[in-house]
């Protein structure tokens, strides 16, 4: 629901992406890491880190749909800071109270989603001496401090565990197209002591929803500002002696943009969210990233030549919404979880 | 991460029979098997290009100018620089078709790498269809450095940084902001000016470029110049950081009142433009056959993937999938060779033109002899093989095959992105080194997007050219008539 606060809120977080980020924006792509530490200090100096947390805590108090809305901003800027500060909110909510008080300020951490296919399973299985298996793809972990597994096996409770846990190996990529500010990594546990959450955090209090809801707001937050990037050079660009605006071949690129964005807006997201549904937020996000990926390849486009070099920050856009078409799982790969939900309902 | 070094095995040729049926081109004395330049090709690109296709891609990455001469020396042992050089000036006499498919393969190993090799050829085509025998000295030249492992490259300049989409279209033209400027002095011309995202810009020795003599008429006077790249005055700019295809860099090319003496006029001074139709129509097969290759690319990829996920392709969604794939793969291909088919039907009557046959016989040494040269380069000659074109091309004839090569290219490229990017969701972000090299070839086929026209004004031209059935002018005026012509 639109507040006055809210909006004040958007504000701020508005503000510190075009102050702090956006101009950052290249260096965050070649994966500059003192980048990254500007960006997240300044982040965590207006609350970002601990939106979700109680006050008591030091937290916002502010409910999942205005980190969602934080996060499409944030996105606008970089998408793998948004991606960061998504994953490190939703693990900081998973961790019970004495966990959360020991994080340190500027400490960043992040979270594993169960797998959609259990073909894919990462398969940990949990010893008496520990958790043991290996975790694909967690973005930002990297310099993460610990992290939260979401739901490692049905009905099992969530675990957690920080990144100096004996038997603890990160892996990371050797290469990374999208996000390139949160390099992600493969975990590899060897008997691991993770200690569990007394309560399961995973579909039942919405940190798996909030996660692919988050990936639908950071698909928003780029293709937003692809829209932008590509509405103002169109308005700026010169060829047949006019604004490429007035060709008709533009327009109808920007129209089908503009109609990808509407189909996919903030109301979209929310209503998600609210309907406490699985399955609608998995169509969240695969209907988000697939408009991003729509709407940035045609933002390219209109930039034509110009748009594919790197210097126009466009491409960079193109690479970051196809990463969300990808995380938490590919959307081809979605079939059989959101026909179940919709099963479920019936 | 990646040895660089060549793989010892190259994966078979899938379904060769099926996708490559024998096109006869348009001389009907001549079946052209493309088969065996496929195959050729094919080997090529598996054994030398792509193992080493991610690891260009890096290094490309951090350094735009960094190119792999061994690969593009190696390349010469392929003969993939005179592989649309006429037999006669030493080459082996390629059309349109030839290229695409070679391109096709290459581009299936890695795009990067293959529009060195299109971008070389995309360089010759002002020669080969303004006259090749005007240019057989240089011709003769590259193929004879290329059999001694020494290349040398051509690159093609008409993009400015005012005009992209201006410099495709006759009526944008017009209406255009072109800055560059060709100004005739005693003996030559002085060129002036800045062409951008030149492929090969920076690693060509020879490159032809466009320029208006009269901006306030750049379409009426738009002219094809051939200039030696080590002229006083031309220079590289900037090297672009790009999103993909980064084996092959894109430059600036700087011209400070660059002398070009009149010989080097590529056809007659004012024929640019209708030149350039004819140069699209046979370029935009080739791009088409780029985008189909990085298709195929991701394809064969992702299905060699899939073989070792049991699991995964035993779903029919993994099923469907692949057979879309298979589906835009396949007519992509027919696509642009269908469209290159055409193009050959279409110049090949001049090529067998009773004078050009005549030139022919004439031994290439001879044709190289300074008198000989002058008379070959003098304007009578180049009167004379503009009446040739005349005489055995129609507009009516280019305009189609324009407009069925654009058709072709803005089809494979849509395709080349649509099934990059689903091959890249089907392995997901846990493949290891399959996603980086899918992940390669999604953002290299954007750019046949974009590039030899936005999709946008191919898709213009083919309105124009089938739907509209309208004839552009795509063939210089001729002032001589020869007997029994076709217009």
């Amino acid at each position: 629901m639109k507040t006055d606060l809210h909006d004040e809120l958007l504000g701020v977080v508005r503000d510190l992406t075009q102050r702090e980020v956006a101009p950052r924006s290249a260096d965050l792509d070649a994966g500059d890491r003192d980048a990254f530490a500007h960006c997240w200090t300044a982040a965590c100096a207006i609350g970002l880190d601990r939106v979700l947390l109680a006050e008591e805590f030091g937290g916002a108090g502010l409910g999942p749909a205005d980190l969602l809305a934080m996060i499409e901003e944030m996105a606008a800027g970089d998408a793998g800071l948004a991606v960061a500060v998504l994953l490190h909110n939703v693990a900081l909510a998973a961790l019970p109270a004495e966990a959360v008080a020991a994080v340190a300020d500027g400490e960043r951490w992040s979270v594993t989603l169960p797998p959609l296919a259990p073909s894919l399973a990462f398969g940990i299985s949990k010893g008496s001496a520990g958790v043991s298996g290996r975790i694909p793809f967690v973005p930002g972990a990297l310099g993460a401090g610990g992290f939260a597994i979401l739901d490692p096996a049905p009905g099992s409770a969530a675990l957690f565990f920080h990144s100096t846990a004996p038997g603890l190996t990160i892996q990371p990529y050797p290469f990374q197209m999208g996000w390139r500010s949160s390099p992600a990594a493969g975990l590899v546990l060897d008997e691991v002591t993770a200690t569990p959450v007394p309560h399961s955090v995973g579909s039942d209090s919405g940190a798996t929803r909030l996660v692919r809801l988050g990936v639908s707001a950071v698909a928003r937050g780029i293709a937003g500002r692809a829209w932008e990037l590509a509405f103002e050079y169109a308005h700026s660009r010169h060829q047949g002696g006019v604004f490429i605006i007035e060709h008709g071949a533009v327009r109808s690129l920007l129209a089908g943009m503009a109609v990808q964005l509407q189909g996919v807006g903030p109301a979209a997201i929310s209503r998600a969210w609210l309907d406490g549904d699985d399955g609608g937020a998995i169509a969240a996000k695969v209907l988000a990233s697939d408009a991003a990926v729509g709407v940035t390849t045609d933002a390219v486009q209109v930039f034509g030549g110009a748009g594919y070099m790197c210097e126009t920050g466009v491409e960079k856009l193109m690479r970051d919404a196809m990463y969300c078409r990808l995380y938490p799982e590919p959307n081809w790969l979605v079939s059989d979880q959101l026909v179940a939900s919709f099963e479920r309902r019936h | 991460m990646f040895e660089r070094g060549v793989s010892a095995t190259v994966p078979p040729v899938r379904s060769l029979e099926e996708a490559f049926p024998r096109f006869r081109a348009g001389d009907p004395s001549t079946v052209r098997v493309l088969g065996d330049v496929r195959e050729r090709a094919h080997a090529f690109a598996q054994q030398h290009v792509r193992p080493l296709a991610l690891d260009i891609d890096q290094r490309a990455a951090a350094d735009p100018r960094y190119v792999d001469w061994d690969l593009v020396k190696a390349g010469c042992e392929h003969g993939l620089l005179s592989l649309a050089i006429p037999s006669a000036a030493g080459g082996q006499g390629g059309l349109v078709q030839e290229m695409c498919v070679t391109l096709e393969e290459l581009c299936a190993a890695c795009p990067g790498v293959g529009n060195i090799f299109g971008a070389h050829g995309l360089g010759m085509l002002p020669l080969l269809v303004t006259g090749v025998t005007h240019w057989d000295g240089l011709l003769h030249d590259i193929a004879v450095a290329e059999r001694q492992g020494r290349p040398v490259l051509m690159a093609c300049a008409v993009t400015e940084p005012d005009a992209g989409t201006d410099v495709e279209e006759v009526d944008l033209m017009r209406r255009g902001k072109i800055t560059s400027r060709a100004v005739h002095v005693a003996g030559g011309w002085r060129l002036n000016g800045t062409k951008r995202f030149i492929s090969n810009g920076s690693l060509a020795d020879w490159v032809t470029v466009c320029m208006p003599s009269d901006p306030k008429r750049p379409a009426e006077t738009w002219t094809c110049f051939l200039v030696d790249a080590h002229s006083e005055g031309f220079s590289v700019g900037r090297v672009e950081h790009k999103m993909g295809q980064r084996a092959c860099p894109a430059a600036e090319l700087i011209f400070d009142d660059v002398f070009v003496p009149d010989e080097r006029v590529v056809g007659r001074p004012g024929d640019g433009m209708p030149c350039t139709l004819l140069v699209l129509a046979a370029s935009r097969p080739a791009v088409a056959a780029i985008a189909t290759g990085i298709a195929r690319g991701a394809y064969d990829r992702v299905l060699g993937w899939l073989e070792q996920e049991p699991t995964l392709i035993g779903r029919q969604q993994v099923q469907l999938a692949l057979a879309r794939m298979e589906e835009e793969i396949h007519l992509a291909r027919q696509g642009y060779l269908d469209a290159a088919t055409e193009v050959d039907a279409t110049i090949s009557p001049a090529l067998h033109h009773p004078l050009v046959r005549a030139m022919r016989m004439v031994p290439s040494a001879t044709r190289r002899r300074p008198l000989v040269r002058r008379w070959i380069t003098s304007p009578w000659a180049r009167q004379t093989t503009v009446a040739v074109l005349r005489h055995t091309v129609t507009d009516r004839a280019v305009t189609r095959s324009l407009a069925l090569s654009s058709l072709a290219k803005a089809h494979a490229a849509d395709v080349a992105v649509s099934v990059t990017g689903l091959a890249l969701e089907l392995v997901g972000l846990d493949a290891g080194e399959i996603r980086a090299e899918l992940e390669k070839l999604w953002r290299d086929a954007k750019l046949t997007q974009i590039y030899e026209g936005t999709n946008q004004l191919n898709r213009l031209t083919v309105y124009r050219g089938l739907s509209r059935q309208e004839t552009m002018v795509a063939l210089p005026p001729s002032r001589l008539r020869l007997v029994g012509g076709r217009q």
